[in-house]
């Protein structure tokens, strides 16, 4: 304030306004700039250490690379699905790389390596021809200018395609494959940009001038391989290329879990159901950058490998039953016109282990016969009577009949407004047999199992009276089906499996409540089926079959591990009544192979040791207007302490006796693999 | 002889005023210091030697230019004025037509003349020639009106915003926002050095600041933004304020650059990284952003120091107001201490999220050309004072003592 005293000294202050205006005016300037100085120390000293912490970190990111898939093998070690590695050449994108720099690389790498281009696009092309500078700066003397640069870029990309993609050489076009695969990657990701078929050459010359393109190395990719052949391949599923990238479906799911867009990832099958299993952990790379420049790498975790799945599938036991049910097929096919295929599964009744799964599909235009082993749990087929022991045992569980008092007579259904509906023998009326639950099973009576339905829809049968029993029958049969498999998901650990159709189920339907008595109505799979024996079995528990037995991890050497894991018998549901109703039903299934009786279904069987349960079916069905029909098979044995169950369907045959056969040699070849 | 000689060259001394030369000099030497980092640091075509040996060349063009306009009194800049302000309005319509074409499309600004690769703006040359114009009217004003009444206020109000309207509407053509308040700002400043009672000032201020209260307001509501964008206003420049006010929250575009430098700020801590030591990268460091360099290489008491040049110039530039007493160079003087001042706080304050985004550089030390000529211009108008102080001792009636 000096310099104000002396300009205001001896004069009127009144006289010029200035001094103090100016004065004035410094002071704003004194305190705009303290609060400049303010800020300052607030950003610098108070939160400086914040800043330069997130200055720091950010400069050192973490990236992921892939690591090998886990391995799939049989229940013997025997490896179904393997990993074939390949020297790869990969690029690792670093933070904001400029397009300049990339086009760079990726012109230098096209001298020493050669990669396809016949995929490529115009629109790839352009965009490479436009990533150098010059090649941008020229092009956009040419075009009409535009502040948008989107409208800007749309017309540089026009003219380029449209006047110099043509004159692109060969190398230019390798460098615009490669600078399209550089290009896709993201920050801080690293792709392949040629995984297979790398020459020698090529890596000797790269890892030569390395050091001359940022972010290109030799890596390794690997690729799935099937060591012992593809048979199962319908089981074992498949993973995603490269190439496909993740599923579309799936791709937001599997970016959240850390997936990079162009990994490998289970897509069917196995390989999808136990890809949490399979992927493995990542390695974990952190990445020092400065102004996006790679500047230095350490690794912090080498990633592993997959788990391996161990199967309960004995391959070879696999192979032969597939090649049993090809054979029967074969032998079959020429009476059999209109064979639509025919499919098996072995199970272990006690814990659910699938012992095999196999199947054909027959396509009846061409004749054509394609493995399918799936199709054991996709295909939905009317499978006839093999069922009857369901109906049996929700007969006794509905109280319609007891162990001790069971028996009916075997007579033709007459209906009013409907044709009469008999048992196979028992077509005309003259064979009206007295029957209990075991013989009616025996002899595979219709007849009486739509008097227990009638019995259970509290309809009192006399021949020619009208059926008025309520339609809520339907879902007290399905009911207990249900309870044994026979029309849920069985809980396989294989995606992608059928429920089955059940049929129409209102009181206009409601004659066919009868015929859903005896298995000819609803649909099932040949694994409900298996499930169905497996739970009649081991008295009343419904076990969830299951392909994998066991999660075993990897020795050094690159051999299946120890187990971590064993999948153990997943139970869904228990059916816990007397053991007298299931001593019913036992002896039932023993009588249709070894009773007495002249009619019983199952006596092709009878010479099997160890002794053999089983219940066979025969459905009606049609091909078009050809009336054919589908031959079932449900069995197990031994008929004490049951070791294996099996489940066989023939559909769209013409009588016969192919599912009789098949069991036959199902069980030889079963017994020579895993002993009596 | 011998003696006379002798005093005269003293005389010739006290003349110049190196204080104000010891302050560019410096804020001169840190920009030139800040440039070579942020050219090292940021691929461009333009090699690092080159750019930074483009500015000097600017410098001694300035310092050319300061030295010239020196030479002028007070006499001969009353008499310029008019003049200039005119010749600086010629150029500013003459920009609207002849701009550069390729500027235009990088900044979206109508404000360049671009000639055989150098490029000038003409609302920088505006700026030295408006706060001469401003001078004058002020001064001729007091002149004829001695004693301030209500009435007479009013009519310097009215004078001087009629000098202001033609640049406000051509630099709105021009879609420079941020030069248009720098305008504003001088104008702000000579209004209140020019003598006009508080009984207006007071409220005429706070009608500015309701003003502007209310169009923060308008732009930070939705509802106000559509009014506004039915008056004309543009997205971006609604951009610009939500990067003010939350410039971590969207890290592209125009947040990214504001947060980026704070980062590069906050990260210099007290004693800054060293120099050359650039770990963060900030768009237009060179230019607008270059108060980032300075903050990151040599953190809280590298850039207090500058603003400490700063202060210390605005100082020199008041004390020399003081010691010649001369109406008309008051008014110049706060033109040019306004013109200094609003780029400083804009700019720095803009680099460290105090104030929104508008490419204003901070003078003597950004990299270019034209503001770097309007301040040195601004200077040599400064300098001038001094050095006529004796030859208008005896001069017009328009001293203020």
């Amino acid at each position: 304030m000096k310099l104000f005293k002396k300009i205001t000294a001896n004069r009127d202050p009144n006289k010029s306004h200035i001094p103090f205006r100016l004065n004035f005016l410094f002071f704003i300037v004194f305190l705009l700039f303290a609060a400049l100085i303010g800020q300052l120390a607030y950003l610098q000293v108070d939160y400086g250490q914040k800043f330069r912490t997130e200055v720091n970190s950010a400069n050192n990111t973490t990236a992921t690379g892939k690591v090998q898939r886990g391995s799939v093998y049989d229940s013997t070690g025997r490896v179904l699905v393997g990993n074939k590695s390949h020297q790869a050449i990969q690029y690792t994108k670093g933070l904001n790389v400029a397009a300049t720099k990339m086009y760079g690389v990726a012109t230098k790498l096209s001298q020493f390596l050669t990669i396809p281009t016949d995929t490529l696009t115009d629109r790839n092309l352009a965009d490479y021809y436009l990533a150098s500078a010059s090649n941008l700066k020229a092009v956009a003397k040419k075009v009409k200018t535009s502040t948008d640069e989107d409208v800007m870029y749309a017309r540089e990309v026009a003219y380029t395609e449209k006047h110099l993609i043509n004159d692109l050489t060969d190398q230019q076009k390798k460098a615009a494959a490669i600078y399209y695969k550089m290009n896709s990657a993201y920050s801080l990701s690293t792709v392949n940009i040629k995984s297979t078929g790398v020459t020698n050459t090529e890596l000797a010359q790269i890892g030569e001038h390395q050091s001359e393109m940022p972010g290109v190395k030799v890596g390794t990719s690997w690729t799935r391989s099937y060591p012992n052949g593809t048979d199962l391949s319908s089981v074992l599923g498949t993973v995603t290329t490269e190439k496909q990238g993740l599923p579309s479906d799936d791709v937001k799911t599997l970016l959240a879990k850390g997936y990079a867009r162009d990994d490998s990832v289970g897509q069917s099958q196995l390989e999808k159901q136990y890809e949490d299993v399979l992927r493995g952990t990542k390695s974990q790379t952190e990445v020092k950058t400065q102004d996006g420049v790679i500047q230095k790498e350490i690794e912090k975790y080498g990633g592993s490998k997959g788990d391996n799945l161990q199967l309960t599938i004995n391959s070879k036991f696999q192979k032969q039953v597939q090649s049993i049910i090809r054979s029967v097929v074969g032998s079959n096919v020429g009476s059999n016109p209109y064979m639509s295929g025919a499919y098996a599964v072995v199970l272990n009744p006690n814990n659910g282990s699938v012992y095999a799964l196999a199947g054909v599909d027959r396509n009846t235009s061409t004749g054509k016969i394609t493995e399918n082993a799936l199709g054991t749990i996709n295909q939905s087929i009317v499978m006839g009577s093999v069922v009857k022991g369901a109906t049996v045992m929700g007969a006794l569980q509905d109280g319609v009949i007891t162990p001790t008092n069971s028996t009916l007579t075997d007579v033709p259904i007459k209906l009013a407004g409907t044709a009469a509906k008999t048992s196979w023998f028992n077509k005309s009326g003259n064979m009206n047999l007295a029957l209990n639950a075991s013989t009616a099973m025996e002899v595979s009576s219709n007849s009486y199992m739509m008097q227990l339905a009638m019995k259970e829809g509290n309809f009192n049968y006399a021949a020619g009276k009208a059926l008025t029993m309520s339609s809520s029958v339907f879902s007290k049969l399905r009911g207990y089906f249900n309870e044994f498999g026979l029309g849920v998901k069985t809980g396989i650990d294989l995606p992608g499996e059928a429920t089955g159709y059940q049929g129409a189920s209102t009181r206009a339907n409601i004659g066919k409540a009868l015929d859903l008595s005896y298995g000819n109505y609803d649909s099932y799979t040949t694994i409900q089926v298996a499930q169905y024996i497996a739970t009649m079995a081991n008295g009343g528990r419904r076990i969830a079959p299951h392909v994998v037995g066991a999660v075993t991890g990897t020795k050094a050497n690159g051999k299946q591990g120890a187990v971590k894991t064993n999948v153990g018998a997943r139970v869904l549901n228990t059916i816990d009544v007397p053991s007298s109703y299931f001593d019913v039903v036992h002896q039932g299934y023993w009588n249709v192979v070894h009773g007495s009786m002249s009619q019983r279904t199952g006596s092709a069987l009878a010479d099997l040791s160890p002794a053999v349960a089983a219940k066979s079916g025969t459905a009606e069905t049609f091909h078009g207007t050809v009336s054919t029909e589908t031959l079932s098979l449900a069995t197990y044995a031994p008929y004490k302490n049951p070791k294996v169950a099996i489940a066989i369907v023939f559909p769209g045959m013409s009588g016969g006796s192919a599912n009789m056969t098949a069991a036959t040699q199902i069980y030889k070849a079963f017994w020579k693999y895993y002993g009596k | 002889m011998a003696e006379e000689s002798r005093l005269r060259n003293q005389d010739e001394d006290s003349r110049i005023d190196w204080g104000i030369i010891f302050s560019v000099m410096m804020l001169g030497l840190i920009g030139l210091a800040s440039i070579y980092v942020a050219a090292a640091h940021d691929s461009s075509q333009v090699s690092v030697i080159k750019q930074v040996i483009s500015q000097v060349m600017w410098f001694v063009i300035g310092t050319a230019i300061a030295v010239i306009v020196m030479q002028f009194d007070s006499e001969q800049l009353w008499r310029f004025a008019p003049l200039a302000y005119w010749f600086g309005i010629f150029l500013l319509v003459a920009v609207l037509f002849l701009y550069s074409p390729s500027l235009y499309e990088s900044t979206g600004a109508k404000s360049w003349f671009s000639v055989g690769g150098l490029t000038l703006q003409p609302s920088e040359v505006m700026k030295p020639a408006f706060i001469l114009m401003m001078g004058r009217v002020v001064t001729m004003h007091n002149t004829e009106y001695p004693t301030h009444t209500t009435n007479s206020d009013w009519l310097l109000i009215g004078k001087l915003i009629a000098y202001m309207i033609p640049v406000a509407i051509l630099l709105k053509l021009q879609n420079d926002f941020g030069t248009m308040l720098v305008f504003f700002a001088i104008l702000g400043g000579v209004i209140l050095v020019s003598g006009i009672t508080w009984r207006l000032l007071a409220p005429t201020f706070g009608i500015v600041f309701a003003i502007a209260g209310t169009a923060l307001y308008l732009v930070i509501s939705n509802s106000g933004r559509h009014i506004l964008e039915a008056i004309g206003f543009k997205q971006y420049q609604f951009a610009r304020i939500d990067t003010w006010l939350n410039p971590s929250t969207d890290t592209s575009n125009n947040a990214y650059q504001v947060w980026q430098s704070m980062k590069a700020i906050g990260s210099g801590q007290i004693t800054g990284r060293g120099f050359n030591v650039s770990h963060v990268t900030v768009p237009v460091r060179e230019s607008d952003m270059i108060f980032s360099v300075i903050g990151e290489n040599f953190g809280f008491i590298g850039s207090a120091i500058v603003i400490l040049l700063y202060f210390l110039l605005i100082y020199q530039m008041i004390r020399v107001t003081f010691d010649t007493k001369n109406e008309f160079y008051a008014y110049i003087s706060t033109g040019v201490i306004m013109m200094i001042l609003f780029h400083v706080f804009e700019n720095i304050g803009m680099s460290i999220g105090l104030l929104p985004m508008t490419g204003i550089p901070l003078p003597f030390i950004s990299q270019g050309g034209s503001a770097l000529i309007a301040n040195m211009a601004g200077i040599g108008l400064i300098m001038s004072m001094r050095f006529h102080y004796k030859s208008y001792m005896f001069s017009r009636n328009d001293r203020f003592e």
